[in-house]
């Protein structure tokens, strides 16, 4: 995948935005905690799953030119790098 | 299994980066518990090996801050089977995280010049 125009500064405010206004309230089941939603935040349409690059692929499988935010659901980050992950689902 | 060695007290492994049609490179890793995620390497490692871009992520760090990193792909060589796994392009040292580590033995002798192994779970 090419890198979009917008910056990812811009595809994390969108994506933020969306997925906590739309898309959160949907897939925030007790199945789903902790997996990966890779969302395309010009259409909406997300793909999830326990791999990262599995979820980004199979969404760019449906839709090539989809750019892509990533959550980890139920959690405030998507990965910890010496910090901590803080759970914000109940 | 999968041998490192100690250097001034940070357990090290070396990492091989499999390139399609190009040779293979190795890099030295730190293995760093506190990472949850599978691989980092330096931005400018990640534009050299031209792995290609999946995405911007949400990662938090040490001091509680959080950042904005990119995502790429790379496919490794580890324990002599390739993996496809996501490399978050940030910081100086490449560091190896515990995702990578998820399921295997890891031990580690720390002195100067200690062995790091990392095995299969008896």
């Amino acid at each position: 995948m090419d890198y979009p125009n917008l910056s990812r500064e811009e595809i994390a405010q969108r994506g933020e935005k969306l997925y906590q206004q739309s898309i959160r309230t949907q897939v925030e089941t007790a199945e789903n905690i902790g997996k990966i939603i890779a969302i395309n935040i010009t259409t909406g349409d997300y793909e999830i799953d326990d791999d990262l690059i599995v979820a980004c692929h199979r969404l760019q499988t449906k839709q090539p030119n989809a750019i892509i935010w990533t959550e980890r659901i139920g959690y405030d980050a998507v990965y910890a790098v010496g910090g901590t992950l803080v759970r914000t689902a109940l | 299994m999968i041998h490192g060695t100690v250097v001034g007290l940070q357990a090290t492994i070396s990492i091989t980066i499999c390139r399609l049609g190009r040779a293979e490179v190795e890099i030295e890793c730190v293995v760093d518990t506190g990472f949850e995620g599978f691989l980092t390497l330096p931005s400018t490692v990640v534009t050299d090996l031209d792995l290609p871009y999946v995405a911007p992520i949400k990662a938090n760090l040490a001091d509680n801050s959080r950042i904005i990193t990119n995502v790429h792909q790379a496919t490794i060589l580890w324990n002599r089977a390739e993996r496809i796994i996501p490399v978050l392009a940030m910081g100086r040292r490449p560091l190896i995280g515990t995702a990578l580590l998820q399921d295997y033995h890891l031990s580690i002798d720390f002195c100067e010049g200690g062995t790091v192994l990392v095995d299969d779970i008896m």
